[in-house]
């Protein structure tokens, strides 16, 4: 039974996310600076812009800080909790905005390689790459469908608009592309049932 | 309303699952999967996908000091009865405007490809350039009888205490409690499990500092899990 001396930033993330709302501010600075990139990088792919991204971002934590209690760790992560926070609130933002929220060439730099580092990589790309691998392998305009639905939070109808095609087609194109991602990551396992 | 078949739902579970289908449609679909376990897993996969796609974005490093200004607006409001609400910050039901959308299409194109060509970050490690305060944390295994069942983490003598459970052969409310040197109990507070799991944490009062042990106790009074901090 005995105790283990572990410093701070190697507790698990439930265990920080326990901590946040009760326990002293490293433990919060802890938790804030394990998923920083992550959530930053969510806020910025979607709303474009450094500054209000760094605003959605610093709503997550609050937010987080806020609902700690109500996490269940049956449904997902303290990162895909995370995410899926960062991710509403930053769609939230742009419709708020009703500005463009990211240029196409800012796009490329937020998501170009320099983001990425070996530990990272080691992490998660075997997870990912399937995943990534069949976008490229999806046509043009599903993988497109789906990133403006899945990214952007765009409705079907948003994206018939944004596409000058039917509601059916924008539908077909959402539904035919998540259906090839989701029977691909069936088959590579990267779904943990 | 009608009832929607199976087929029904497939049809709509991806826009569902990525929380684009409209509130009309999403309650009927709602609906049927309280009722059909096959659906209900189906989407549920389709859910998880969303999920790792979100995953796919990479991590960037928010600017200097932006973990410091999260923790000082986080304590500040903790202390602060309410706090005023950003302007829209629950408007999702508003819809962009055109050009919005036209924008977000372009960039959608480029997204596409380069969501598939890039690596994944995951946000993991520490990141901003600070010195990392050293906290010493100190983990305390909590068991059920000799199984283990997650851990007690504390600082200090201990100064807070919080814990992560998992599997426990319980569900619902427990009390944690601090077991003293001589047997005194002190509750610290409840929490709820669910399906087993479940992570709470509380300071701890002073003078129970010398606790021994740390105990969950479910409404009937039977501990179900005990760690001995000593």
């Amino acid at each position: 039974m005995a105790r283990i001396g572990l410093p701070a930033d190697r507790m698990g993330d439930e265990a920080l996310l326990a901590g946040l709302t009760c326990g002293g501010p490293e433990i919060s600075l802890a938790f804030v600076r394990r998923f920083q990139r992550q959530v930053f990088g969510v806020a910025l792919a979607v709303v474009g812009d450094p500054a209000a991204a760094e605003d959605v971002a610093q709503q997550t934590f609050e937010r987080a800080w806020k609902r700690a209690s109500t996490f269940d760790p049956s449904r997902g992560t303290v990162r895909a909790w995370l995410t899926r926070i960062a991710h509403n609130l930053a769609i939230d933002a742009v419709r708020v905005r009703k500005a463009v929220p990211v240029d196409p060439t800012d796009l490329v730099r937020i998501l170009g390689p320099g983001a990425d580092e070996p530990e990272e990589r080691f992490l998660r790309t075997e997870e990912s790459a399937e995943l990534r691998s069949a976008i490229r392998r999806l046509p043009p305009e599903q993988a497109r469908a789906v990133v403006m639905a899945g990214l952007y939070g765009m409705t079907a109808q948003e994206v018939a608009d944004a596409d000058g095609i039917p509601l059916g087609t924008a539908k077909t194109r959402i539904r035919v592309a998540m259906h090839k991602l989701r029977d691909t990551v069936r088959l590579e396992g990267v779904h943990h049932a | 309303m009608p009832e929607l078949t199976c087929e029904e739902v497939r049809d709509r579970s991806s826009e569902y699952a990525l929380g684009i289908l409209p509130e009309a449609e999403a309650r009927p679909l709602e609906g049927h999967l309280a009722g059909c376990p096959r659906c209900r897993r189906e989407t549920g996969e389709m859910v998880d996908l969303g999920t790792h796609l979100l995953d796919l974005i990479p991590g960037t490093e928010p600017p200097l000091g932006f973990d410091r200004r999260v923790l000082a607006s986080v304590r500040s409001q903790h202390h602060r009865p309410t706090r005023p609400t950003r302007p829209g910050r629950h408007a999702r039901a508003t819809r962009p405007r055109r050009t919005l959308v036209a924008s977000i299409a372009a960039a959608a194109v480029v997204l596409a490809g380069t969501i598939a060509g890039v690596a994944a970050s995951s946000g993991g490690g520490h990141g901003g350039t600070e010195a990392y305060e050293q906290l010493t944390v100190s983990r305390t295994p909590l068991y059920a009888g000799t199984r283990s069942v997650g851990d007690i983490w504390t600082s200090g003598r201990p100064s807070w205490l919080h814990m992560t459970v998992h599997d426990l052969d319980a569900s619902g409310p427990v009390t944690c409690e601090l077991v003293g040197p001589g047997g005194t109990i002190t509750a610290l507070g409840s929490f709820g499990l669910i399906h087993g799991s479940g992570s709470w944490g509380a300071p701890v009062p002073e003078g129970t500092d010398d606790a021994v042990a740390v105990r969950l106790v479910d409404p009937s009074g039977r501990v179900v899990a005990r760690g001995n901090l000593t």
